[in-house]
């Protein structure tokens, strides 16, 4: 008996086994036709998707290129832990058949190095800059000008504020977000010059009690009342914070008063103003657009801002009836000239050195 | 502007307090089992998955007292798991502690999204509930003081109740006295009739019902919802703050209060703004652990050494 189960056990197996590779074998098949049909085939890397933000908005992206007969796949590849198994996943996609890869500057280093082992493949790095000599043949860098982005939130800030006293708190220190930082600050600055701001950074994209801690603190000692977040997953605990203290939230990344609204707890919502938008999605549907079209996107940055229409601020009903008219015009005026060319929004990646920027935080720190 | 007011020092004290609440509840689940004589290093881990627990079980019914009871449940359960392993399976504690934290960060996201299809918080999946707080009538008619201890979640109280308890529990109680023999030498204790291995269970299921409390703070209490990975390394530091005090209940709680005060100093100054490095403010809790540590060997070692000279002469 225990013999026959044995048996019947790897039979069965062996079954499932054949089944599951007719399987692939069948499920690969449309996929390449689509790929010889003229349009190519995209891997998007990830950390993990589901952040309701920077990923998922991606992934919206890569639907529409799947609906314009794109062949598009995505990979979660796993966040900093799994750092070491991040080459090893992009290059099994790669053996796939997959010829665009497109993963964000997280993934930067593995990108690079893959870049130049294999010159027949193209990558896609975006939200990252780079020095356009530095850039490989077969790269392309997709930066987004969130520094115009958070130029307009912080206007909406510095305008919204009673206390003449707004904080941007952010996850972790880096780059990119000290570029939305220079921004936001620049923004509160040109708006009313008096109007202070406190920046602090929470030390995790992870940890809202933390980041709520920080924000009760700073409604407290320095009376801030709007209060902008760079911080993830920390950010939900602003806005728990903002609800206690009744003052103003604004949002990052994705529509944030829109996901609350609509969720278990839309109390939530009620404190988020706008969203400092930045649409990955949109960003990749252009790009590859431009790439069918045969434009040359290669070796250089494609940058991204207001103009384009990948960075900018929610209007929704809740924003009209909150802000002042005044103060609404004021910010559209902003966008024009910003657009227009008339202001020329200063970004972190324009200082020369990092006490640059501490020294602009400094001017404003009250 | 004045800031340094009695109203400010009375806030600071509030925040210190709220922010000691995990790291109490961690280092007394702690000292219970160090006094069984075992470092229970999945803390953190246990906190973790009683915080989505709590969480999951008060939207499911609607009511924070059955959340609450949850996340303790949990917090049992997780202990019970580890008991089981390392009592009756003979497996390494250590490993076990460790596979168990790693388990814990990835299963309750796993559990999230299987439920709710969120991977990183239940902010927006779960309706939330909170652990009221409390308002001590006359108390907070004092100055000072009353606006620093009242006003508090109930689950803060019941951190500063529970080392009481455990004091109580471990010195004035017969199994506390079981508990602390089977810690001291348990092939002693087993010779004079006492189930070690009871024992042992005994003081995971206590150390659950700690964690599970100050999980249940963490995510119906401080914040209203899960994160990924939100205890962000309480439990670690609640095993210091047992460390430091060598197990003493009391000792280690003045010792979580004390990474509290760091950690509202850190918070403190970086909600002042400008670019002070707070990292090296985070660092107190870590450094002060070691400097501790050392500090108390030199003393031990010094009053050996008395001991020893003692008996020469």
């Amino acid at each position: 008996m225990n013999k026959f189960m044995k048996k019947a056990m790897a039979v069965s197996l062996t079954l499932a086994m054949i089944f599951s590779l007719t399987a692939c074998g069948e499920k690969n098949q449309p996929s390449k036709t689509g790929g010889s049909s003229g349009k190519g085939r995209i891997a998007y890397i990830v950390g993990a998707l589901g952040d309701k933000s920077f990923s998922d908005s991606g992934e919206e992206g890569m639907k529409v290129l799947r609906k314009e007969g794109w062949d598009c796949k995505t990979v979660e590849a796993g966040d900093e832990t799994k750092a070491d198994k991040w080459e090893d996943t992009i290059l099994d996609t790669m053996d796939e058949g997959y010829e665009y890869i497109v993963a964000s500057s997280t993934f930067r280093d593995v990108l690079l190095k893959l870049a130049k082992e294999y010159p027949d493949h193209k990558f896609i790095l975006f939200d990252d800059l780079m020095e356009e000599s530095e850039i490989p043949e077969n790269v392309a860098i997709i930066f987004y000008a969130q520094n115009e982005g958070s130029y307009m939130v912080g206007q909406l800030a510095a305008g919204m504020s009673k206390s003449k006293v707004v904080a941007v708190n952010v996850g972790m220190d880096n780059p990119v977000i000290a570029d939305f930082v220079t921004g936001f600050v620049e923004g509160v600055k040109n708006y009313d010059p008096n109007c202070k701001v406190v920046k602090a950074t929470v030390g995790s994209w992870t940890d809202p009690a933390k980041m709520k801690e920080l924000c009760l603190t700073q409604a407290r000692d320095k009376k801030a009342d709007v209060f902008y977040q760079v911080a993830g997953g920390s950010g939900g605990g602003l806005f728990e914070a903002c609800k206690e203290t009744g003052t103003w939230a604004i949002g990052v990344d994705s529509d944030q008063y829109s996901y609350y609204k609509e969720s278990e707890n839309p109390e939530l919502a009620d404190v988020i103003l706008t969203s400092m938008l930045k649409n990955v999605g949109d960003s990749f549907v252009s790009l590859f657009h431009d790439i069918d079209a045969g434009k040359d996107v290669w070796k250089k940055v494609n940058r991204l801002g207001l103009a384009e229409n990948s960075v900018g601020y929610v209007e929704n009903d809740f924003f009209v009836k909150n802000v002042p008219e005044e103060i609404r015009t004021k910010m559209k005026e902003t966008q024009d000239k910003i657009i227009s060319g008339e202001i020329k929004v200063k970004s972190y990646y324009d200082f020369a050195n990092e006490s640059e920027y501490q020294s602009l935080l400094d001017s404003v720190t009250p | 502007m004045p800031m340094y007011t009695l109203d400010w020092f009375a806030n600071f004290g509030f925040s210190v307090l709220r922010l000691s609440t995990p790291l109490i509840f961690a280092a007394l689940a702690a000292v219970i089992s160090r006094k069984a004589g075992m470092l229970n290093m999945a803390l953190e881990g246990m906190m973790l998955a009683s915080a989505l627990a709590g969480v999951i079980i008060s939207g499911l019914t609607g009511s924070i007292w059955i959340g609450l009871i949850g996340a303790v449940i949990v917090g049992v359960l997780a202990g019970a798991i580890i008991g089981f392993s390392n009592l009756t399976g003979k497996t390494d504690l250590y490993l076990t502690c460790i596979a168990f934290n790693l388990a814990a960060t990835g299963g309750t996201v796993f559990v999230m999204y299987l439920l709710t299809g969120e991977k990183s918080t239940t902010s927006a999946a779960i309706k939330a509930f909170t652990v009221p707080s409390i308002t001590i009538p006359l108390i907070d008619k004092i100055p000072l003081i009353g606006k620093m201890v009242s006003g508090h979640n109930l689950l803060t109280y019941l951190a500063f109740l529970s080392v009481y308890i455990v004091w109580f529990f471990l010195y004035k109680t017969r199994l506390g006295l079981r508990l602390r023999a089977v810690g001291e030498n348990p092939k002693a204790a087993g010779s004079v009739g006492i189930n070690v291995t009871r024992i042992g269970y005994i003081s995971f299921l206590i150390s659950g019902i700690l964690c599970g409390l100050g999980g249940a703070f963490m995510s119906m209490g401080w914040v209203s919802f899960f994160m990924k990975n939100m205890t962000n390394g309480r439990g670690y530091i609640g095993l210091s703050a047992m460390n430091i005090a060598a197990g003493n209940p009391v000792g280690s709680a003045l010792a979580a209060i004390f990474f509290g005060f760091s950690d509202a100093f850190a918070t403190m100054i970086k909600g002042r703004g400008g670019n002070f490095p707070t990292e090296f403010i985070e660092m107190i809790p870590y450094i002060a652990t070691i400097a501790a540590l050392v500090v108390m060997n030199m003393i031990r070692m010094n009053q050996k050494r008395k001991i020893e000279k003692g008996l020469k002469q």
